[in-house]
């Protein structure tokens, strides 16, 4: 469905090029207030995750198991954890810990699912048959499950979380950029290069990619907050980040035994995903919606 | 058509044996062997010897694949290691509660996902739209295991309105089956539901402005036929792609939904051997699984030629 | 040598009621550690008692009912529904290796010898009426006649020697083997007198078969289903003398057991029937508790059990038992083959700090393998506790002054989860750089791929204590054979010389002087004996047993209207 959006994409980044970008992107913002809220909830998010100890409180893992579960004071903004940690810092950690895997993740599908959706799509044939059956075979193991079985056999950490995790969404970066691609291979421009006898890689690489970048970082977007919830997932099956370290899963999972006890204990960590998995996809409709505002969704 | 399906079905065996290849390079990378599971941990060395040789353990990891294989054509998955029972009973006693577990959730969010959606895309800005937008918001960004213990909390714990855990089959006891599943399916659709009301409503909104469309309204034709005849089965085609792959992810989702509800099916299984070791266990999911989704995959392509006859099977 | 009296374990509290208990936990659910027969003790003091060829041992004879509200009439046709965490591996008690096995063989099973809830051994609720040491190596048992099977099959000295068989013969997987080696041969005189000719003299072999070892299957079905773990399916077809038969099960869902009405107690069981239901997450058990679709609740975590005190209708149960929160080190490689590392380990851990913050002070710090349930515990032992100096006077002998780098591996127990963060802060202030990584499979990957530096489990504990060291430390145990636990050949002849010491007082002696040598060298890190925590709807009526782990079977529970 994408694809057929996308001839119209080309001429809409021609047309916007040709105005004043800050301004139409401030008058976008304006009429847009979801989207708005979503990217300043992402800027601030940004902000933290870099420079955790500016705003964090205290010191990241400094317990202190007389106040443990404490609610909310002037000390503890946000209340401590079952350790008495204060929830606030930890949150503020778990921020950094959460937005790599789920940025780590999406950039190693997105590295190693466009470029073979590419290849598929460009060259069609027995290379588009061969990956697109190992992406097939992909597609038909549980996401979960497979990033279950790659963090159990890799150990626990953020590198292994970006394997597991992104080696499941591959075959939605393959797909996507594939239709994408075929969507684009008969236009003119593409039919233009092949003719000058420009080499397939720098086809693909300067003329078509550039022209299928909406719907890719659509996906990005969209994997980015998948990532974050699979990182949950998997806490709450016992894998994943390392204690002390903290992650929004790491937290959601620990707390949630006291979900009755203290409730602001399970509720900070689930509304930090559920805020950032929402931006992100405000985001991607908004991107969307830049690009090609027909495509309303 | 049919020699589009014996293609298909040939594929399906070529996607099917990468999805053994799969399964056996991600069992024989965990590290460690199955040798206590089944010994225990009091067992001496030349008995942990004992069992790797009789488990083929020793061999070369082809031949260990082709003589799984081998026994996997015969449905033989070999046994567990903990219990010692045959893998194929196992899945057989767990299939039952996953199947309606996603059978259910696959048909709530449907239904659901295409009213709300439909109705979203009719009347834009209307209630039903703000409702749509928020489900197909909230749905994707709330974790299924949170959201079931929440559910837990409000409808079991404090309104004491279902039970809070479990699973009695159908045949034994149907209103114990139907409260028993409302919140694992609710916690397991509404990811799948917010997925499916976005994709409907987006679809509706693009095709509702479609020039048939206008000519059919123009022509006067009542809303409903319009609706019935141009928009809902167009819009169909890329629901019918999402749908394939809502099966994989209600599979995923099964195994945290099942371990949070306490229900014995295929999912939890799954979750636990890959944890516990347990090989034949998680080759032989994988290998299931994958045969549903593809099959699955293929009725869906099916279908697209049953609502769009510009598809050719070819 | 006289008969040593069990004395009672005055410290032992138990509190049955609804208000009164501080929160606690651990064990109860041993893990995985928690395998091997976990025999009850006490019954070394009546080994003890063995004279040559004297009058039989005292015995003491203990009500074995339990007491339900005065006043209100039995509910025959109720059942004790309860969770497990995981399925119970096997049914058969010989192939079972999990800690929480027991639960449900001491309902369809009775033992030759049993104990009660003082862990005292009680012909009365053995399938032995009476037993005696006719020489140092001969005991001689007098069975209980007219019993018979499930099936039908009677109970008979023919019987014993059969499971003994079993035991030996199908039993390499519990470890019920090593268990009882000193046996020679099983003797059958009579239809009602076994005896057993030793190798050598073993004081703690009464009380090791009050567990696994000594559970009674019917021959006729060993031999119908097939004994083997592996090949046999007896270990889903048990058929013991229990008061309860067994009455199915489903993987991951649930295990069920109704009531035996031929059963050889009179008017046992009280109660219609056992269901166990698999439910992995502990907060779903709390809220099947909370909804009444569980009406015991046993192995709670200190923070739930603290909880629950605004439960309605709700009986609270707390007792000290025989378990040890432990971390097992790798003792074969770096950092811990050198004792001095481990000692500075143990001596940087504020166990108290840890009680009192995260369990509710329901434990006490822990010295060596022998618990407070234990009948040989000294509460005046003291173990490698709490001391800074030390700490860094340790680690300038281990010439490791900045401290050192390792990996602690445990389950997934949330619970467990805290503990070991709270050491993980602890030891920092030490600059000792401790990992945590929480996985499911962890007893297996510390044996197997010897996976981490140490691994921390709350053990279940043996009611016969010289069973850990075995278990734990030995050249014998399991450690030792996969490679991740030195091996000392002054330790062995300790041991066994312990092994084949029958006097109870120097029994316990020599007991203190093996937790010494495992201190010295730094072997294992003791951290909490924790109470066992349970809490049970105001009907139910049960005793809570010095083992920590819940007894439904015979008359132990009951519940009323």
């Amino acid at each position: 469905m994408t694809a057929s959006s996308l001839s119209t994409s080309e001429i809409t980044i021609y047309r916007q090029a040709s105005r004043s970008l800050p301004r139409l992107g401030l008058r976008y913002l304006r009429r847009h207030p979801a989207e708005t809220v979503a990217l300043c909830w992402l800027i601030l998010l940004i902000l933290v995750a870099l420079l955790p100890a500016v705003f964090a409180p205290y010191a990241p893992n400094l317990q202190s198991l007389k106040i443990r579960l404490a609610g909310p004071s002037s000390l503890h903004l946000l209340g401590t954890d079952e350790l008495g940690r204060d929830t606030l810092t930890r949150v503020i950690y778990g921020s950094r810990v959460s937005a790599t895997v789920g940025l780590l993740s999406a950039g190693f599908a997105a590295v190693f699912g466009i470029p073979l959706g590419l290849i598929a799509g460009y060259f069609g044939g027995y290379a588009d048959a061969a990956i697109m059956r190992v992406v097939d075979a992909l597609l038909a193991i549980p996401g979960l499950v497979l990033a279950l079985g790659v963090v159990t056999a890799v150990g626990g950490g953020v590198w292994p979380l970006m394997l597991a995790i992104g080696i499941g969404y591959i075959p939605a970066f393959v797909r996507l950029t594939r239709g994408s691609v075929i969507g684009e291979m008969g236009k003119l421009y593409v039919q233009g290069a092949n003719a000058t006898g420009l080499s397939p890689v720098r086809i693909m690489w300067r003329h078509i990619l550039p022209n299928i970048m909406s719907p890719l970082t659509v996906q990005v977007t969209v994997a980015v907050g998948l990532g974050i919830i699979i990182e949950a997932s998997l806490s709450f099956l016992g894998v994943g980040i390392r204690p002390p370290q903290a992650s929004w899963g790491v937290m959601l999972k620990a707390s949630y035994g006291y979900l009755e006890q203290q409730p602001i204990l399970s509720v900070i960590p689930g509304m930090a995903i559920i805020l950032t998995v929402m931006s992100l996809n405000f985001l991607g409709d908004g991107i969307r919606d830049w690009f090609d505002p027909r495509a309303r969704g | 058509m049919l020699a589009f399906v014996i293609r298909r079905l040939l594929v399906s065996v070529v996607v099917l044996f990468f999805v053994t290849i799969i399964g056996f390079s991600i069992t024989h990378l965990l590290p460690g062997d199955p040798v206590t599971s089944i010994l225990g941990e009091t067992s001496s060395s030349e008995a942990r010897v004992r069992v790797r040789q009789e488990l083929n353990l020793n061999d070369p990891v082809v031949t260990q694949y082709v003589k799984w294989v081998g026994g996997a054509l015969h449905l033989d998955f070999g046994k567990t290691f903990r219990q010692g029972s045959p893998v194929s009973t196992e899945l057989r006693t767990r299939l039952a509660p996953t199947l309606e577990l996603g059978m259910t959730s696959l048909v709530f969010s449907f239904v659901f996902g295409l009213g709300l959606g439909v109705m979203a895309a009719v009347k834009r800005n209307g209630p039903m739209d703000h409702l749509a937008r928020f489900i197909g918001v909230i749905g994707i960004a709330t974790p299924h295991f949170w959201l079931g213990l929440l559910l837990i909390v409000l409808l079991a714990v404090k309104l004491h309105w279902l039970p809070a855990f479990g699973y009695v089959p159908f045949n034994e006891n149907p209103s114990e089956n139907v409260k028993r599943m409302i919140m694992p399916v609710l916690a397991i659709s509404l990811g799948q539901l917010a997925v499916l009301v976005r994709m409907v409503r987006g679809t509706m909104i693009e095709v509702l402005e479609e020039d048939y469309v206008r000519t059919a309204n123009a022509k006067g034709l009542s809303r409903l036929l319009v609706l019935r005849r141009h928009v809902l089965r167009n819009g169909m085609i890329p629901v019918l792609t999402v749908a394939g792959l809502q099966v994989a992810r209600i599979a995923g989702g099964a195994a945290v939904v099942e371990t949070v509800f306490a229900i014995p099916g295929i999912g939890r299984l799954t979750a636990e051997a890959v944890q516990g070791h347990e090989y034949n266990v998680v080759q032989a999911v994988m290998l299931m699984s994958g045969v549903v989704i593809v099959l699955a995959n293929l009725l869906v392509d099916i279908a697209y030629g049953w609502l769009d006859p510009r598809v050719s099977y070819s | 040598m006289g008969f040593v009296a069990r004395r009672q374990v005055s410290r032992r509290r138990f509190i049955v009621g609804g208000s009164a208990f501080s929160a606690a936990f651990l064990a109860a659910c041993g893990g995985s550690s928690s395998n091997n027969g976990n025999n009850a003790n006490t019954g070394n003091s009546k080994a003890g008692a063995a004279t040559v060829g004297g009058t039989p041992p005292p015995v003491t004879q203990v009500a074995v009912t339990s007491t339900p509200i005065v006043g209100r009439a039995l509910n025959r046709s109720a059942r004790i529904t309860l969770t497990n965490g995981v399925d119970i591996d096997s049914f058969d008690a010989v192939s079972g290796t999990g800690g929480d096995g027991q639960q449900f063989l001491w309902t369809v099973f009775d033992n030759l010898v049993s104990y009660d809830a003082g862990l005292r051994l009680t012909p009365a609720r053995s399938l032995a009426e009476s037993w005696e040491y006719t020489d140092p190596a001969t005991l001689t048992f007098k069975l209980r006649k007219g019993v018979t099977f499930h099936d039908g099959t009677p109970f008979n000295a023919q019987a014993v020697k059969v499971n003994w068989q079993h035991v030996i013969n199908d039993g390499s997987r519990s470890g019920a083997t090593a268990d009882l080696q000193a046996i020679d041969d099983v003797q059958t005189p009579d239809e009602s007198t076994a005896v057993f000719k030793l190798k050598h003299p073993d004081g703690g072999l009464l009380t090791k078969l009050c567990d696994r070892p000594g559970f009674q299957s019917s021959p006729t079905a060993l031999t119908k289903y097939g004994a083997d773990f592996k090949t046999g399916d007896y270990k889903r077809n048990p058929v013991g003398t229990g008061a309860f038969t067994f009455d199915g099960w489903q993987s991951s869902n649930y295990i069920r057991v109704k009531r035996n009405p031929n059963y050889w107690q009179k008017d046992a069981p009280a109660i219609e029937g056992v269901e166990w239901k698999i439910i992995p997450d502990p907060n779903t058990s709390l809220a099947a508790f909370q909804t009444g679709d569980l009406n015991l609740l046993w192995g709670v975590a200190p923070d739930r059990f603290v909880r629950a005190k605004s439960f309605a209708k709700t009986r609270f149960g707390q007792k000290p038992g025989v378990s040890i929160g432990a971390l097992t080190l790798n003792t074969a490689r770096p950092p811990f083959n050198n004792a001095h590392a481990s000692r500075a380990f143990s001596y940087a851990i504020d166990r108290k700090q840890i009680i009192d913050g995260l369990l509710a002070g329901t434990a006490r710090p822990a010295a060596t393998w022998v618990g407070p349930g234990n009948a040989e515990f000294d509460p005046n032992y003291q173990g490698l506790w709490f001391d800074p100096a030390k700490v860094k006077a340790e680690l300038q002998q281990a010439g490791l002054p900045d401290g050192f780098k390792f990996l602690i591996i445990l389950g997934t127990s949330p619970t467990d989860l805290q503990l070991m963060q709270a050491v993980q802060a602890q030891v920092a202030q030490f600059g000792l750089k401790m990992d945590v990584q929480p996985d499911a499979a962890y007893t297996a990957k510390f044996q197997d791929d010897h996976l981490g530096d140490g691994f921390y489990s709350a053990y279940s504990g043996r009611a016969e204590p010289s069973q850990s060291f075995n278990f734990k430390d030995a050249a014998k145990g399991v450690y030792a054979s996969s490679g991740t636990k030195a091996i000392d050949p002054q330790f062995e002849s300790m041991l066994a010389d312990l092994e084949s010491t029958v006097d109870f007082q120097q029994r316990k002696t020599k007991l203190y002087k093996l937790a010494d040598f495992v201190s010295d060298h730094g072997w294992d890190i003791f951290l909490w004996h924790a109470d066992t925590l349970a809490i049970w709807n105001e009907t139910v009526s049960l005793d809570m047993f010095g083992d920590g782990k819940p007894h439904l079977g015979q008359r132990d529970v009951s519940v009323t209207a």
